[in-house]
């Protein structure tokens, strides 16, 4: 009997198509726009759509009171914002508990309780503990949580509750000198999230089919690790604490019982880097007895490069133990949360291609089944072995050729990078495979260091990186290596071009990234899709924009204006945004547009106002949404999160302008949900 | 089921009005009503999630020479005032009685010195500038020891405004 796994095809195959010579090239839309799952990524972006409009609103009105406007006086504050929490109550009763608006009015009223008290501690300049207002909001707003039957309205809830326990831990107890009693807080917590997940798992989901989403048990997990985290952390580095013993049984505990009992890739793969993490810092106590010693520094590289092969060996049993398996996700319950997939028969018949050959193809594709999360982990993995590895080949070298020119460390470099690659291109191994990349990347660094000290030369040492950068883009198939690669090649791009002290060297940036990543991500080249590339690109400038809020807040708050005052950087950045969606929409008419005009304004309206790195994570989402791909959407909202965020702390504008364009550009975004969500008649 | 999730909406709304009411009417009353007291600050800048812009504040009164190492996490100092309404740290609160020039103020320990509870005075947005020249917080102390910052002075005592709009 033929495995069902085989017969659906989806947007993750087409790649593999297009190198086994199945697909041409130029009909790789067509397959995107056949695979894509129109349904799914309508209620999407509907939904999508209502937290924005819900985001934009409350972050106005937030922004608002903190303003701190002198003519408003304090009862006049208390007033406006309890009238607002009453409003949101009862339009949640009327507008029904369950239904999408009544939901946005429940959380609305939540975020509204926490404004009360941001406005409380501003009329009253109280309270001393930051961690005090929080835990009542939490206290306050449990009925809320309680009464939603809303895993979004729980998701802001235990956000509350998490911040109000994380600055108990490190602003009240570790400013009091309570260094213990912080860390074993912290790995309570972790515990606490562990038996919420059990808890949702044994007793909840079985009977209340809200309760079953997979993303909400994604964000228990990383609760429960990150807290693991640092309470392990904190007290396994403080010789006298064996707290950290706890923190590590929770953590095996857990990879235990997602193993044993409730399987899903997500969630295994996120547990057990979470436990790489934490068994990884036992061969870095050996630096703090042995020094700088060279065979530390080889021993704890071995000791990553073990661990990193291990969780690739994990990683591999987990996809044969349970994708054969139903995901949690695909169960009927939770249909809408993840797009479906096609049958092979049916792809093969629209795009004219011969069915048994896409058969052939979707039974030899061995990277078929590793998500791209799980790369993501591995890739972390092996960028920190590959620079124990650095440190380990650069003090063996140095103490070996103490004497040699620096140019000799240059050559090794080049032939441990060279043969590298050789071997890399012919290896099929899996793990064989990782040792190499981590020694491509060593090989690499190598030459660059041994080169530049001996040249001297800043120009030619980023000139020799971006080159070797280039060859392992174009020579080495491996989204790993493809993603670190071309990130390698735009950061060296731009640190050439804040060296030449370029104008507008953040708009120059800005274009090359989008240009390559929109076209790398819809242009296979030769037979190559270069996904990961093109996600690297278009992430690039993003990442920029939060490296340069960062640093503008670092270096002064009174020179804040070169990248937020920047309006022509701003404009270029809306044209760049404007160019991307109309080159993701090419061939189609104004009404066939995705997004619809009529969201895509207000979203560019948006898009202008937030810093330099906003319109490019927007382009993220966007592009996500028009191909069908959910981690670039996931990526890309994360991303935009963060920049509402850096939104509050830029200076060229007061917060009572922002305040006044979240609250309206809120507004127009609700306005279209509404038309969108009554012309469609979506299920929510 | 759905009358409990109408109570669940019910109860969280009085247990809000119930918790915001007490506040606000006790936060009012050591406002009006409540000892006036300058304390020497030493102002250290920025902006708060949600509260908007604030200057960080340290109080000289807050690290006291001769603090005892093993102070109590909670507890009351005495500060006597002079004839500007300046607090000086004089004691740790004992049951002796206090002096009329004296007051007693809550404070919470850390681990260099102790806080009053009001390391932030927020402003707003734009107007930071008129509070450079600050030298004293104003605090409002109640009779319990329960303090709070209601302004900022010069050097000469008086209270520096806000800006008129």
């Amino acid at each position: 009997m033929t495995d069902p796994t085989f017969q659906t095809v989806s947007l993750d195959d087409i790649p593999h198509f297009i190198e086994s010579d199945i697909l041409p090239k130029n009909q790789y839309l067509k397959a995107v726009s056949f695979l894509r799952d129109n349904e799914f990524w309508k209620r999407w972006a509907i939904r999508a759509l209502l937290a924005i409009a819900v985001g934009h609103i409350l972050s106005g009105i937030i922004f608002f009171f903190a303003f701190n406007w002198n003519d408003l006086s304090g009862l006049t504050k208390f007033a406006i914002v309890g009238g607002g929490i009453a409003a949101c109550l009862v339009a949640w009763v009327i507008a029904k508990l369950d239904s999408p608006a009544g939901q946005a009015f429940g959380i609305g009223a939540t975020v509204l309780v926490g404004v009360m008290f941001a406005i409380l501690g501003q009329v009253y300049q109280t309270p001393a503990m930051i961690h005090t207002p929080f835990l009542f909001w939490a206290a306050l707003t449990l009925p809320f949580a309680l009464a939603s039957r809303n895993l979004a309205h729980w998701t802001v809830w235990l956000a509350i509750l998490t911040v109000a326990i994380t600055t108990y831990a490190n602003s009240g107890l570790r400013l009091a000198g309570n260094d213990g009693a912080a860390n074993a807080l912290n790995i309570a917590v972790s515990g606490g999230f562990i038996a919420g997940l059990i808890m949702l798992d044994k007793v909840l989901a079985p009977k209340l089919k809200w309760t079953r989403a997979e993303w909400f048990r994604v964000l228990l997990i990383l609760g429960a690790t990150g807290f693991a985290f640092f309470g392990f952390t904190e007290s396994f580095w403080d010789n006298g604490s064996g707290l950290w013993t706890i923190a590590f049984a929770l953590i095996c505990g857990l990879v235990a019982y997602l193993y044993l009992s409730s399987p899903s890739l997500a969630t295994l793969s996120l547990a057990s880097f979470g436990l790489f993490t934490l068994v990884a810092q036992f061969g870095f106590k050996m630096f703090q007895g042995g020094g700088d010693d060279v065979g530390v520094f080889f021993v704890i590289f071995l000791w990553l490069g073990g661990l990193t092969i291990g969780m690739v060996a994990a990683f591999r049993h987990f996809i044969r133990r349970f994708k054969t398996a139903p995901e949690i996700e695909n169960l009927e319950d939770n249909r809408s949360v993840a797009p479906s997939p096609r049958s092979h028969s049916a792809f093969s018949q629209h795009l004219g291609l011969d069915e048994g050959a896409v058969s052939e193809a979707l039974i030899s594709d061995i990277e078929r089944d590793k998500p791209w999360y799980m790369e993501v982990f591995l890739a972390l993995a092996g960028i920190l072995t590959a620079l124990l590895g650095c440190g380990f080949f650069g003090s063996f070298l140095a103490m070996m050729l103490r004497d040699a020119e620096e140019f000799v460390f240059g050559i090794l470099g080049i032939v441990i990078f060279a043969v590298s690659i050789g071997l890399r291109r012919t290896i099929n191994s899996p793990y064989v495979q990782h040792m190499l990349n981590t020694m491509i990347i060593i090989g690499g660094i190598l030459a660059a260091i041994g080169f530049g000290l001996e040249l001297k030369d800043f120009d030619a040492v980023i000139f020799m990186l971006l080159i070797l950068s280039v060859i392992v883009l174009t020579l080495v198939t491996d989204r790993i290596l493809e993603f670190l690669s071309s990130a390698a090649i735009i950061t060296l791009i731009g640190m050439e071009l804040y060296h030449l002290e370029v104008p507008m060297g953040e708009s120059i940036i800005l274009v090359i990234s989008t240009v390559l990543g929109v076209v790398l991500l819809t242009h296979p080249i030769g037979k190559r899709l270069c996904k990961s590339a093109g996600t690297a690109f278009l992430m690039a400038p993003a990442i920029l924009g939060i490296a340069l809020v960062h640093s503008q807040r670092w270096t002064s708050t009174v020179d804040a204006s070169r990248f937020s005052d920047d309006w022509l950087a701003r404009i270029i950045s809306l044209i760049v945004l404007i160019g991307g969606v109309i080159y993701l929409n090419r061939g189609k008419t104004l009404t066939d547009f995705k997004p619809p005009v009529a969201a895509l304004i207000p979203l560019l309206v948006g898009a202008a106002f937030v810093p330099l790195g906003g319109a490019s994570a927007l382009l993220l989402i966007l592009t996500g949404y028009i191909l069908g791909s959910r981690s670039l959407a996931i990526i890309g909202t994360l991303l935009q999160i963060y920049f509402l965020t850096m939104f509050y702390y830029d200076l060229s504008l007061d917060l009572l302008t922002k305040s006044i364009v979240l609250f309206v550009s809120g507004l127009i975004f609700l306005g279209v949900w509404l038309l969108v969500y009554r012309k469609e008649g979506v299920q929510p | 089921m759905t009358a409990l999730r109408y109570i669940l909406i019910a109860l969280g709304t009085l247990g809000i009005a119930a918790l915001f009411g007490s506040q606000i009417k006790a936060l009012e009353g050591i406002t009006h009503d409540g000892e006036t007291v300058l304390l020497d600050l030493r102002p250290v800048d920025p902006r708060a999630l949600m509260m908007g812009d604030f200057m960080a504040l340290r109080y000289a009164e807050e690290t006291p020479q001769d603090l005892p190492k093993d102070l109590p996490t909670k507890g009351q100092f005495v500060l006597s005032l002079d004839e500007n309404k300046v607090g000086t740290f004089k004691r740790l609160a004992d049951s002796s009685n206090l002096a009329a020039n004296e007051i007693k103020i809550n404070y919470v320990r850390r681990k260099r010195g102790v806080t009053f509870g009001a390391p932030r005075y927020y402003f707003q947005n734009g107007t930071a500038e008129t509070y450079e020249a600050s030298d004293y917080g104003i605090f409002k102390v109640a009779p319990s020891g329960r303090a709070i910052l209601v302004g900022l002075a010069d050097e000469k005592f008086q209270e520096i405004k806000p800006p008129k709009s």
